[in-house]
C-alpha cells in the first residue's frame, strides 16, 4: 500500500539518533514556553528559529515540531495551577482545569490533560496522513461568509457560559466586542476610540486581557492558606491516570473534540483557539454532567485540550497543502521551512516527499515523547502548589507582568493585563463571568472582519450572506444551539399541557 | 531522595537553556572577538573606518570621516516576528554576522504595533542624532503618516536615510475560475461589468490597494477593494473563488502560479521576473503601473555624516554577498541598493508618489 | 465595610446603562458613522454594544426586582442577596498589588523590569506574607534570577534596563 510505503520512508528518517534527540529538546523547549504566561507556540518556534540554521532539514523540522506540540501542552500546565492560560488555546481548560487543582486533583487534570493532548495529536495525524492531500480543497472553500457562520457558532457558545445571570454573561460578552473594536478600523483606516494612543492602534490582544482576568484576578482573592493541598498519597503515578469510569465518560468527548478541532483547524484563521471553544461547548452540551462543568469535571479539560492539539495538527494541513498558513505558529514554522529550503504548496508532497513524511514521522515521535515527558514530570508540576500561597502569589504575580512585557516587548501589555487583573477582581465579586469576555475579545474581531468583507463582495446584499450553502448549514446549526433547548422546553410544557388537558 | 532527583532535573534542564541561549550569543560574540584578533581596531580613527577585513569585496568608496561603533547596535523591526520585513532584518544580521563585517552585536528587536508607528517610537526614544539605533522601513514608513496615522513624517525632519536595500515587486493574480490570462482579459470584463470584480488586499492603503486604485484610474474601470489583515486568509480565499483578483508577492504565492491554482497575469516591476519569464510586466501590457514597495533603513534625525556613511558602506557590503543575493534571488525582490545620500534623495519621490497614490483612494 | 450583593448588583446595573450611553457618545464624538460609502461603517459594530450594554443594564435591574421579590418567601435567596461581597482582607490585597503594578509601570524605565519585579516581590512577602527580610530576600533574588534566565538569556526578550546592569 502506497501510504504504508511513505510511513517507511518517513520513519526510516527516524533512525538518526540526532533527529530525536533535537525532537526531545523541540519538546522540552516548548513545554517550557508554552507554560510562560502568554507566550505561545509562535514564540518557541521563532525563538529556536536560529538554531535551525545549520541543521539537516530533518532534524529542524522534527524540532520545530516538538516545539509545537508541547507548546500546546505546557499551555495547559500554569491554566490548571494557577489559572493562568499559557497561551489562548489553553484559555477553556482553566475553566475546569483550576476547580479540580483547588480541590486537590490537580494531577489527575494535569494527567488527563496531558493524554488528551496526545490523544488528540496522534488521532489527527493519522487524519492527516490519510486525507491531507484529499482535503486540502475544504480549505479554500471557508470565504469570508462562511467564516461569518463559523463565528456566530462560537458566539452561541457564550450563552452556555452566562451562569446563574443571564444578563451578566452578555454584559461580560458585548464588554469583550467592544473592546474587540478598538483600534484602526480595517476598511476604512479610521482609528476608533484610540484617542491618539499609539498603542491602541493595533487593538487590545486578548493574551494579556485573559492573563490579568483569570490570573491576576485570582492571585488577589487567594492568600488564605488553606485550601490546595496536595497530598502524596494522590501523586502517585497510578493515581495520576485516569481511572477506568473516568476513561468511559471522556472518551466520546475525546473522540469527537478530536475531530471538531482537527476540522476547524483546517481553516485557515480559525485555529485551536476556537477549536476549544467549540469542542468545549460541545462536550457541555453532551454529557451528563454538562450542568456542573466549571466545578471541575475531567471532561471539561479533556474535551479543548484534545481539540487544540488536533487543531494544531490540522492547521498544518492548508500549509503544507496550500502554502496557506492556518494559525499564527504554522505562519512562523513555513516561514523556517522556507528558510530550510522547502517550500509548501501543491506540490509539497509530490515534490519533497521525503520531508513531507518524515514530517508526519516526527509528529508521532513527537507525541509518543510527550506523554513520557509530561507524565513523568507530573509530580514536579504539581508540588509547586504546596508552596506557601502568599509566596506563591508573589512569585505568579512577577510571573504573569514579565510574560505580559515578553508578548510584545511593551510595558503598555504589562499595563493592559494589570488594568483587567483589577477589573477582574471586581467582576469576580459581582459574580459577573469573565470567560464570556474573552470570548467575545477573540471572535468579535473576527466576526466583525469577516462580516464586513463577506457584504463587500456580497454587495451589501445579508441575505446573500447567510444564504451560500456553507454558511446557511452553520448558522442552522448556531440557531439550534442557542435556542434549541428553549424551544425542547416549549415542545415539552406543551405536550405536558395537553396531557394534563 | 525524589527531592534530590527533581533538583538534580530541574538544574540539567537550567543549564541547557543557558546553554542554548549562549550558543546563539556566542555566534555574536565571536564577532567582536576575531575582528580585534585581525588587527582592527575599534574606536581609535583608522581610515578605513568599518574595522574588519574577512569580507571577500573590497571596499570601493573611502569613507569620509571615522567612526566605528563601540557599544552594541540595536536593529529595531517595527512589525511582528516571521513577517516579510523581519525576516529581512534577521537576514540581513545573520550575514553580518557570519562575515564578521561589524565589531559589534547588532540586536534585532520586534517592536510592532501601528503598522510600524510604535517601532518608530520607540527608536525616536532614543534620542536625537543617536548612533546606536536602527529601524526598518516598508510601505507603512510612507503611508501612515499620510493616512494621518502617524505623528512621524517620512523625510529628515523625523528621519536620517541610512540604506535602500530592495525592491518588493509583486504580481497581478487571479483565481483560475474567471479564465483570464491577459490585462486586456481583466480590463475588458471589468468593463464590462463594473463593481463586480473584488479585489482583495492586505490592509487599506497598502501598496495592494495602491496598484488596484492605479488600474481603476488608468484603465477607467470600477473593481472594488475589499481588505484583509491577513495574507494566508486573502490567499486562501483567492484560491477557494472568493475573492477574483490580488496583487501577490512571489514569495507568497509562486507555487500557485506555477501549479495554476493562481493565475499570474501580469508583473508590477521594471523587468520581467526571472521566475516567471512568461508573464508580462503591467508596463508591456500597456499600463503605467511599476510601484513597488520599498524596503529600507532609517535612524533618528540628526545623525552625523560619517555614522550615516558607516552603516551604508556596512549595508553595501552586505548586499555584495553571494548568501545576500541568494536570499533577493530565492524571494524574488529586486536588488536595488542605494547608499544614504541617494536614498534620501529617492526618499522625497517615494513620498510625493505615495501622496499621489493614496489621493486616488477615496475618503470620505 | 459591608457591601450587600444587591446593591453590588444595582451599581453593576447602573454602570452599564451609563456605560453604554457613554460608548454612545463617544462613538458620536469620534465621528464614527453608522454607515459609509454604502458600507457598514466604523462605527456600526461599536454602536451595536452599546445599545446592548444599556439593554443588558437594564436587564439586570429587572433581574434584581425578580430576585428580590423571590427573596421575600424563600430564605435562601435571600440570604444570597443580603451577602457582604467585598472582605476588607482582600481589599488590602488588592491594594497591595496595585500598588506594586503601578510602581512597576512607572519604575521599570529607571531600574529596569527585572530589577522591578524582584523588588515587587520582595515587598509583597514581607507585607502580605509576613515573612522575615532574609528569607523574603532570598527568594525575591532567586525568582530575579529565574526570570532573568528563562527571558533575558534563554528567550533573549529585551527587557528595560537598569543601572545594575539587568
Amino acid at each position: 500500500m502506497n501510504l504504508l510505503h511513505h510511513l517507511a520512508l518517513g520513519f526510516s528518517i527516524l533512525a538518526d539518533p540526532m533527529v530525536i534527540i533535537y525532537s526531545l529538546v523541540g519538546v522540552v523547549c516548548g513545554v517550557i514556553i508554552g507554560a510562560l504566561p502568554g507566550l505561545g507556540p509562535s514564540v518557541g518556534i521563532a525563538v529556536l528559529l536560529p538554531m535551525c540554521y545549520g541543521l539537516s532539514p530533518a532534524c529542524a523540522l522534527c524540532m520545530l515540531c516538538g516545539i509545537y506540540y508541547g507548546a500546546m501542552y505546557g499551555g495547559s500546565i500554569t491554566a490548571i495551577l494557577i489559572n493562568t492560560p499559557g497561551d489562548s488555546a489553553a484559555i477553556m481548560t482553566t475553566l475546569d482545569g483550576y476547580p479540580l487543582a483547588r480541590k486537590g486533583e490537580a494531577g489527575k487534570a494535569l494527567g488527563m490533560s496531558c493524554l488528551a493532548s496526545v490523544i488528540g495529536g496522534t488521532v489527527s495525524v493519522v487524519l492527516f496522513m490519510t486525507l491531507a492531500p484529499i482535503i486540502s480543497n475544504f480549505a479554500t472553500s471557508f470565504g469570508p461568509s462562511e467564516y461569518f457562520a463559523l463565528m456566530v457558532l462560537g458566539l452561541t457558545s457564550i450563552a452556555g457560559m452566562t451562569g446563574k445571570s443571564p444578563a451578566k454573561g452578555f454584559l461580560a460578552a458585548f464588554l469583550g466586542l467592544f473592546v474587540a473594536g478598538i483600534g484602526i478600523d480595517l476598511v476604512f483606516g479610521t482609528t476608533k476610540f484610540v484617542f491618539g494612543n499609539v498603542n491602541l492602534y493595533s487593538g487590545i490582544d486578548f493574551v494579556p486581557v485573559a492573563m490579568g482576568l483569570f490570573g491576576i484576578a485570582e492571585i488577589i482573592c487567594n492568600f488564605q492558606d488553606n485550601d490546595i493541598h496536595v497530598d502524596k498519597g494522590s501523586l502517585k503515578f497510578k493515581k495520576l491516570l485516569p481511572n477506568g469510569q473516568e476513561w468511559k465518560r471522556t472518551l466520546p468527548h475525546i473522540g469527537r473534540g478530536t475531530i471538531l478541532g482537527f476540522i476547524v483547524g483546517m481553516l485557515p484563521g480559525a485555529g485551536a483557539t476556537i477549536a476549544s471553544f467549540l469542542s468545549y461547548d460541545m462536550a457541555k452540551r453532551t454529557s451528563k454532567h454538562g450542568k456542573e462543568f466549571g466545578t471541575g469535571m475531567i471532561e471539561g479539560v479533556a474535551a479543548p485540550e484534545c481539540a487544540n492539539n488536533a487543531a494544531s495538527m490540522g492547521a498544518m494541513v492548508p500549509m503544507l497543502t496550500l502554502g496557506v498558513p492556518g494559525s499564527g505558529a504554522t505562519a512562523i514554522m513555513m516561514g523556517a521551512l522556507m528558510m530550510l529550503g522547502i517550500s509548501p504548496g501543491p506540490s509539497f508532497f509530490v515534490k519533497n516527499a521525503e520531508v513531507a513524511w518524515g514530517l508526519v514521522a516526527s509528529m508521532y515521535l513527537g507525541n509518543i515523547i510527550l506523554v513520557c515527558i509530561g507524565l513523568g514530570a507530573l509530580s514536579l508540576f504539581v508540588k509547586i502548589l504546596n508552596v506557601k500561597t502568599t509566596t506563591l502569589n508573589a512569585l505568579i504575580f512577577a510571573f504573569i507582568l514579565m510574560g505580559a512585557y515578553a508578548l510584545e516587548n511593551s510595558m503598555f501589555t504589562v499595563g493592559v493585563t494589570l488594568f483587567f487583573g483589577i477589573l477582574g477582581y471586581f467582576l469576580k465579586k459581582l459574580k459577573v463571568p469573565a470567560a464570556p469576555m474573552v470570548l467575545a475579545l477573540v471572535l468579535g474581531a473576527l466576526t466583525e472582519t469577516n462580516l464586513r468583507q463577506a457584504l463587500i463582495i456580497a454587495d451589501n446584499n445579508f441575505f446573500a450572506v447567510i444564504t451560500k450553502p456553507i454558511s446557511a448549514v452553520i448558522i442552522v446549526i448556531a440557531l439550534l444551539l442557542a435556542f434549541g433547548t428553549p424551544i425542547k422546553n416549549l415542545f415539552a410544557r406543551l405536550r405536558g399541557g395537553k396531557k394534563a388537558a | 531522595m525524589k527531592k534530590l532527583l527533581a533538583l538534580a532535573l530541574a538544574l540539567v534542564m537550567s543549564l541547557s537553556l543557558i546553554a542554548c541561549g549562549q550558543s546563539k550569543n556566542s555566534n555574536t560574540g565571536s564577532s567582536t572577538g576575531s575582528s580585534t584578533g585581525t588587527g582592527t581596531s575599534t574606536g581609535t580613527g583608522t581610515s578605513t573606518g568599518t574595522g574588519t577585513s574577512t569580507s571577500t569585496t573590497p571596499d570601493p568608496t573611502p569613507a569620509p570621516a571615522s567612526w566605528t561603533p563601540t557599544k552594541d547596535i540595536e536593529f529595531v523591526i517595527p512589525f511582528g516576528a516571521g513577517g516579510g520585513n523581519d525576516v529581512m532584518v534577521r537576514k540581513l544580521v545573520e550575514i553580518i554576522e557570519k562575515n564578521k563585517l561589524c565589531p559589534v552585536n547588532i540586536v534585532p528587536v520586534n517592536k510592532k504595533g501601528g503598522s510600524g508607528v510604535v517601532g518608530y517610537t520607540y527608536l525616536k526614544d532614543q534620542g536625537k542624532g543617536y548612533e546606536y539605533a536602527l529601524a526598518s522601513t516598508s510601505a507603512s514608513f510612507f503611508t501612515q503618516p499620510i493616512t494621518g496615522n502617524s505623528p512621524f513624517s517620512p523625510d529628515t525632519t523625523d528621519f536620517s536615510f541610512v540604506a535602500h536595500i530592495v525592491k518588493d515587486p509583486c504580481v497581478i493574480c487571479a483565481t483560475p475560475g474567471l479564465g483570464f490570462k491577459t490585462m486586456d482579459d481583466l480590463v475588458n470584463y471589468a468593463k464590462a461589468n463594473p463593481g463586480k470584480l473584488k479585489w482583495g488586499g492586505v490592509g487599506s492603503a497598502s501598496d495592494d490597494a495602491i496598484i488596484m486604485y492605479m488600474l481603476n484610474t488608468l484603465a477607467n474601470v470600477d473593481i472594488v477593494y475589499v481588505p484583509y489583515d491577513d495574507q494566508g486568509l486573502l490567499t486562501a480565499a483567492v484560491l477557494g473563488g472568493h475573492i477574483d483578483l490580488c496583487a501577490s508577492s512571489l514569495a507568497e504565492s509562486i507555487e500557485h502560479m506555477q501549479a495554476g491554482t493562481m493565475t499570474a497575469i501580469a508583473a508590477v516591476a521594471d523587468n520581467r521576473l526571472a521566475d516567471l519569464p512568461d508573464v508580462p510586466t503591467v508596463l508591456e501590457e500597456g499600463y503605467d503601473i511599476a510601484h513597488q514597495q520599498n524596503r529600507g533603513i532609517v535612524m533618528n534625525p540628526g545623525v552625523a555624516d560619517e555614522v550615516l556613511a558607516y552603516y551604508s558602506d556596512l549595508f553595501e557590503k552586505v548586499c555584495n554577498t553571494s548568501e545576500w543575493k541568494e536570499y533577493v534571488k530565492t524571494n524574488a525582490m529586486a536588488d536595488a541598493f542605494m547608499g544614504y545620500k541617494e536614498w534620501t534623495e529617492y526618499s522625497k519621490e517615494v513620498k510625493d508618489d505615495y501622496t499621489t497614490y493614496l489621493a486616488m483612494v477615496p475618503k470620505d | 465595610m459591608k457591601l450587600k450583593a444587591k446593591l453590588g448588583d444595582l451599581i453593576l446595573a447602573a454602570l452599564s446603562v451609563i456605560g453604554g450611553i457613554v460608548i454612545l457618545v463617544l462613538n458620536k464624538v469620534q465621528g464614527l458613522a453608522l454607515v459609509k460609502r454604502n458600507q457598514m461603517g466604523p462605527g456600526f459594530f461599536p454602536t451595536v454594544c452599546g445599545i446592548a450594554i444599556i439593554f443588558f443594564g437594564l436587564l439586570l435591574f429587572v433581574e434584581v426586582a425578580a430576585q428580590s421579590k423571590k427573596a421575600r418567601t424563600d430564605e435562601a435567596v435571600r440570604a444570597e442577596q443580603e451577602a457582604g461581597i467585598l472582605d476588607p482582607k482582600e481589599l488590602r490585597n488588592l491594594l497591595v498589588f496595585l500598588l506594586l503594578g503601578v510602581f512597576v509601570l512607572l519604575c521599570s524605565k529607571y531600574l529596569g523590569l527585572l530589577l522591578c519585579l524582584g523588588l515587587s516581590v520582595i515587598a509583597y512577602l514581607i507585607v502580605q506574607g509576613r515573612e522575615k527580610w532574609w528569607k523574603a530576600l532570598i527568594i525575591g533574588v532567586c525568582m530575579t534570577a529565574f526570570l532573568y534566565l528563562v527571558f533575558v538569556l534563554f528567550l533573549h526578550v529585551p527587557v528595560p534596563k537598569g543601572p545594575l546592569g539587568f
